[in-house]
């Protein structure tokens, strides 16, 4: 995953999660309180848009922190 | 009758403020609804909040990823005007079906926004009774929902307006 491609992906997520991006490190929760339906779809623009991949979304939503999400988005990314 | 409520903060979808035909838009607003909203955030929110609103009344609530759901784009808003009030609502997919399945007759919203949120009411009706109370009831329902609202707000304004004045 290149770098100045998660920059941008983490900055779309920020947005979807309504919070700072400095906030967004790797240990992250990801939890009922922020992971709501707008976050949800949020981020899965944000890959489509970021990566051109299409995240199936029961996966998506099952990550529990911004690091299982990085981890799904760079096993997708190596699947290709 | 059914009836669902949801509420979605406006400045939430400020950033989506991108040109319209994004990833995201493409999942969640028709194409009809893109022309209608644009990029304004509260257009935006206002029609989500409808969404997942009559999804609720529906008894699923939207799919994020459980096919059981209604997407959506099941359904398509109507009568976003100048006013940007969804008035109208024209189910497809799952939603048509669901709808079918436990005899909708009418379909009604109610949306609007207060101190940055925007809200929004559903109700659906099953019998012809139902129909007729349904927008008596919705608007009695979208008034306390209103009034909560401010309620709210006012009480978050004045406990930030004491903190200033205790700092």
């Amino acid at each position: 995953m290149q770098e100045t491609e998660k920059a941008a992906f983490l900055e779309k997520l920020a947005g979807a999660l309504d919070v700072e991006l400095d906030a967004l490190h790797d240990g992250f929760q990801l939890t009922s309180e922020n992971w709501d339906s707008v976050a949800q779809l949020g981020a899965i623009a944000a890959i489509d848009e970021v990566y051109g991949i299409d995240v199936p979304t029961n996966e998506l939503i099952e990550c529990t922190s911004v690091r299982a999400l990085l981890q799904l988005v760079q096993r997708l990314v190596a699947e290709g | 009758m059914r009836i669902g409520v949801d509420i979605e903060r406006v400045d939430r979808f400020a950033f989506l403020q991108r040109p319209v035909g994004g990833a995201f838009y493409r999942r969640v607003y028709t194409a009809a609804e893109q022309q209608l909203c644009g990029t304004l955030p509260v257009r935006l929110a206002r029609c989500f909040a409808a969404k997942e609103a009559v999804a609720k009344a529906l008894g699923t609530g939207l799919a994020i990823a459980d096919p059981d759901r209604v997407a959506c784009i099941d359904m398509e808003m109507g009568g976003g005007g100048a006013d940007n009030a969804w008035r109208t609502v024209t189910l497809t997919g799952k939603a048509r079906a669901v709808a079918r399945t436990i005899g909708v007759r009418q379909v009604e919203i109610a949306s609007g926004v207060v101190a940055g949120v925007a809200y929004a009411l559903a109700g659906v009706a099953t019998t012809a009774s139902e129909v007729c109370e349904l927008h008596v009831i919705l608007d009695a329902a979208a008034a306390e929902v209103r009034h909560r609202l401010s309620a709210v707000r006012t009480g978050h304004d004045l406990r930030r307006s004491e903190a200033r004045r205790g700092a």
